[in-house]
């Protein structure tokens, strides 16, 4: 294991926090949009709907007033698309033809999990900027499924109780391998840490009849967030998040009664809340200067990891 | 020509730079205030993107395809100076312009047409798509599927060989017509149910044979039954709910959960309304069974006076109940008693031929 050391320890409460400022109703009607684009095109829109959700999303994040921007194109993520489901039409019908090849099907979604991991994280990350400078991913994709099987093998040895030091190992090789312009990214997150979030969280939340679940959600959050690393001109600095399990709390019973009470309409606030008292949590200590960025661009148009990431509904949730 | 205060950023590195922007007809003029001057770039007014959604004060405007330059441009003045020289950068993006400002008309004509257009699914798309692969689906193809239905569900029924056997032959003569193999199950549950699996299969549980007090009862009962295999009617509810899911998933691919379930329970209120529907048509069809076959039809009404004060299912087992509730037929509503009163009433032909054997096999049924 890696041994951090943070160069500052303990940071001012007015630090930089990212900004979110998203509008329920902007958001509501993009999302109008969107359904009516899909519907008529017999769902062909979905790519571009999916990349104007993503579009609005990082343009209403900001830091130090700048804003994120999504380059990605709804015909990058359509190909992407056109490759799943082609794949997936001639498997259903070699499936009705060989029932029992549905064995058959969980092994290659075992297989494509890797893929959409990766593919994902790549996409998502080499088509986001700030202030014109790219974020980058640099990962071997064999490097990456050699970690990968390694851990699904422990992970099946282990009845599932790897899970934890698994998503951490995942997690540091998508952190080491990224980067904004030329600050590299890491993750100093141990698996054990997360274990016992995890164990804590499930005994937890089936004791207070899932009342619990805000602190866990925000423990999981937590140690996503504190557990990045940003080098910079040889140092090493820490995100720091301030979410507190109460407010979550607060938010999520609010946005539940929003849903209720609007019959689901009003899920577009409910979701830019969500999002405003994550983003808002989370700090980049001061002593990262953000002036000095330098253009470090690796091109990557290839969607296909981040349309199975969303087919296969694989939380990535960081 | 006005001059506006913006911050640049080269694509290079990300120091921002303060400088003042000048418009002309077809450029943007970029000075930076530092003097001597550091940054003297011009833009092609064409080629400018303005990535924003939002039309609020804050505008970023992009430019370039390998290098992205970019310039944020702050404040109100600034804002309207832009609009007022350069309107159409304000609203470039296709969803700002047609949700720009307070234009709250385009969101609303959408969401009505949105509306419209689920509602014009629900009533003609997806019956006519469900109705069409009904068709697709040949009597083998039905007969295989509810084999294979059957299968799943046998582990949980309590099959009484014996018994089946004897309901077959009981079956066998009332004479019934039908183009799929019928074989009827004997279910030695206390559950006060029979239900109908595509493809001919019927189970009928002890708890309701119990009830029966006639052989006619038992007739009208598998008439019922019969006329739902023949007509197709869960398969023709399977395939509805299918199309409909279809719709309801790209509706809600950004739902969280909670709101899903409500979709889903609308859903099933909607089910409920199909299903009344195939209950009459049974009622009626099973009817014509009858008749055809000269057994009194009064045993349908029977039937249904029985069934009527009754609870229908009565398992504690969840995962029977779900699979019963998909096929089974619905509580009697007193509209369907109305409905097969009058159908009665309007027969013309009304000799009743006895039928012994059908009598004797019921009797040994109920023992």
């Amino acid at each position: 294991m890696e041994n951090i050391t943070t160069t500052t320890t303990q940071q001012n409460i007015d630090d930089r926090h990212l900004v979110f400022t998203g509008k329920g109703g902007k958001f509501f009607g993009i999302w109008v949009v969107n359904i009516l684009l899909t519907i008529i095109t017999l769902g062909l829109y979905y790519p571009w709907a999916k990349i104007a959700i993503r579009k609005y999303i990082w343009n209403e994040t900001s830091l130090n007033n700048d804003r994120f921007v999504f380059h990605g194109k709804g015909i990058e993520i359509l190909k992407g698309f056109l490759i799943i489901y082609a794949l997936l039409i001639i498997f259903i019908v070699f499936i009705s033809n060989h029932p029992q090849g549905i064995l058959l099907f969980y092994l290659i979604v075992a297989a494509v999990v890797p893929l959409a991991i990766f593919g994902g994280w790549r996409y998502r990350v080499s088509k986001t900027s700030w202030r014109g400078i790219y974020f980058s991913f640099d990962g071997n994709f064999t490097e990456f499924l050699k970690i990968y099987f390694t851990g699904l093998l422990f992970l099946i040895l282990t009845f599932g109780l790897y899970s934890s030091w698994f998503r951490v190992k995942i997690m540091k090789y998508l952190f080491k391998h990224t980067r904004l312009g030329q600050y590299r990214f890491s993750f100093s997150g141990h698996g054990d840490e997360l274990f016992g979030i995890n164990f804590l969280g499930v005994f937890l939340s089936m004791l207070t009849l899932y009342i619990y679940i805000p602190w866990y959600m925000k423990n999981r959050f937590n140690f996503t967030v504190n557990n990045t690393v940003i080098h910079h001109n040889d140092k090493k600095s820490k995100l720091r998040s301030t979410l507190e399990g109460s407010k979550l709390f607060g938010v999520l019973l609010v946005n539940i009664l929003i849903i209720i009470f609007t019959l689901g309409i009003g899920f577009p606030w409910a979701r830019m809340r969500y999002y405003k008292i994550l983003f808002e949590n989370i700090h980049i200590p001061k002593d990262v200067n953000l002036d000095e960025l330098e253009q470090n661009k690796i091109e990557n148009n290839d969607a296909t990891g981040d349309s199975l990431l969303d087919f296969l509904d694989v939380g990535i949730d960081f | 020509m006005h001059a506006i205060k913006a911050v640049y950023f080269d694509g290079l590195t990300s120091k921002p730079n303060s400088v003042i922007i000048r418009f002309t007809q077809s450029t943007i003029q970029i000075n930076s205030i530092d003097n001597p001057v550091q940054i003297s770039t011009i833009w092609d007014i064409e080629k400018v993107k303005n990535i924003d959604f939002s039309s609020g004060n804050n505008i970023q405007l992009q430019y370039g395809n390998d290098t992205i330059q970019t310039l944020v441009i702050n404040g109100k003045n600034e804002f309207d100076t832009i609009k007022k020289y350069f309107p159409q950068i304000i609203n470039q993006n296709f969803y700002s312009r047609i949700l720009k400002g307070n234009n709250i008309k385009v969101v609303t004509y959408s969401l009505i047409t949105l509306l419209s257009l689920i509602f014009l699914y629900f009533t003609v798309v997806a019956p006519y798509i469900s109705t069409k692969v009904v068709e697709m689906i040949s009597v083998d193809q039905e007969i295989s599927l509810g084999n294979k239905m059957y299968e799943s569900l046998e582990p949980y029924l309590d099959v009484n060989k014996e018994k089946s056997g004897e309901l077959n032959r009981f079956f066998s003569t009332l004479h019934f017509k039908s183009k799929y193999p019928v074989e009827i199950i004997y279910s030695d549950s206390d559950e006060i149910n029979a239900f109908a699996v595509p493809g001919g299969k019927i189970v009928i549980h002890k708890g309701l044979i119990n009830q029966l007090s006639s052989w006619q009862q038992l007739a009208a009962l598998i008439s019922h039954e019969l006329a739902h295999v023949s007509e197709r009617h869960s398969l023709k509810l399977l395939s509805k709910n299918l199309s409909s899911y279809f719709i309801i998933a790209i509706i809600t691919s950004d739902f969280s959960g909670i709101s899903g379930v409500y979709i889903d329970n609308a859903f099933k209120l909607k089910n409920l309304s199909n299903s009344r529907s195939f209950e009459q048509q049974a009622d009626e069809i099973g009817l014509k069974y009858m008749v055809n076959s000269k057994i009194n039809p009064n045993g349908m009404i029977e039937l249904f006076n029985i069934l009527q004060n009754k609870e229908y299912i009565t398992t504690n087992n969840k995962n029977i109940k779900k699979i019963i509730k998909i096929l089974s037929t619905h509580p009697l509503t007193g509209d369907r008693i109305d409905n097969i009163k009058l159908k009665i009433k309007q027969l013309t032909d009304t000799v009743y031929e006895k039928n012994e054997e059908a009598k004797q096999l019921f009797i040994q049924l109920k023992n």
